[in-house]
């Protein structure tokens, strides 16, 4: 059963301290008539309305389309993983709301940005690259996505991968 | 039929982690972001099946997924389309991708945690160009 969960859920404490101060990177999938994924970069996110939804910020060069698509098939994925522990879940839910980006997004892409160069380096001190182009690589936000959340799965790499933390699991 | 540029090889093998975008029959999106992609000839690439999760489950239902290769050095992000095929659990693609998962998952410290039970084939639909910033 791949169906998504259809009623509003509230992201627990310790995952929205991970989302505001640990997370690294963030990606989203959204679909299209014909159920062709599409993947987007994200420039930053936010809890909102006391953790039922969550501000995505869409960088450039990834919202081609996006929401003349997210206006017939409002559903989208989002994954956020900690650089270096790995630690990642997913956020499904329904797109109920868009804006271009503001200035006051800018921080948050800036805080990303800064989390993101630090985390790469403290991996892999090698990697040949010099904080303003690791920087860089976080794309500046364009547009702004509420995210009304229905489902938060663990994406930790390992055999748990994959479980559904919110709602839990129905029981047998 | 789309061909992959012979550049686009360092890419794959530039040990940056790649975004995996499907969709379920449902119509319901999925993303994770997997370490890496894997040429196999210039019209198809692999992606390791390690786990049975939802990304697994998804291509077997709708074939179509969405890849995104993230050049640093070269300043772009390469989107390839692609569609499954099919699946290998043993042969010379196989086994490459099982020596270079253990390399990976020694050097990030996921050692007995990465463990290849397939390679899943796709072949190339289309390739785009997003400049990074």
């Amino acid at each position: 059963m791949s169906r998504m969960a259809d009623a509003a859920i509230a992201i627990p404490g310790m995952i929205a301290d991970f989302l505001e101060r640990r997370s690294t990177v963030g990606v989203a999938a959204t679909r299209d008539r014909e159920r062709r994924p599409r993947a987007h970069h994200l420039s930053g996110w936010r809890v909102a309305d006391e953790g039922r939804e969550l501000l995505c910020l869409v960088g450039r060069g990834f919202t081609a389309g996006l929401l003349e698509g997210l206006r017939e098939f409002p559903a989208m994925a989002v994954t956020v993983e900690e650089i270096g522990p790995h630690e990642t879940y997913q956020f499904k839910g329904v797109v109920v709301g868009s804006r271009p980006a503001e200035p006051s997004d800018r921080e948050i892409w800036e805080r990303l940005r800064a989390r993101f160069s630090a985390a790469v380096q403290r991996v892999d001190p090698h990697f040949g690259l010099t904080d303003r182009q690791l920087r860089d690589f976080i794309p500046p936000p364009e547009l702004a996505l509420r995210l009304a959340l229905r489902e938060i799965f663990l994406q930790t790499p390992g055999p748990g991968a994959g479980r559904r933390l919110v709602p839990p699991p129905e029981q047998p | 039929m789309t061909m992959l540029p012979e550049e686009i090889r360092d890419v794959l093998e530039n040990g940056v982690p790649v975004v995996l975008a499907t969709c379920s029959r449902d119509g319901v999106p999925n993303v994770s972001i997997v370490s890496q992609v894997y040429y196999v000839d210039p019209g198809r690439v692999a992606i390791s099946f390690q786990f049975f999760n939802k990304t697994i489950r998804n291509v077997r239902e709708n074939p179509h997924a969405q890849v995104v290769l993230n050049d640093l050095a070269g300043g772009l992000h390469w989107i390839l389309d692609l569609e499954y095929d099919h699946s290998e659990t043993e042969g010379p693609i196989f086994d490459a991708m099982n020596l270079q998962i253990e390399a990976i998952a020694g050097a990030t410290g996921m050692k007995g945690i990465f463990k290849l039970r397939a390679a899943d084939l796709y072949r190339v639909r289309r390739v785009e160009l997003v400049p990074v910033s």
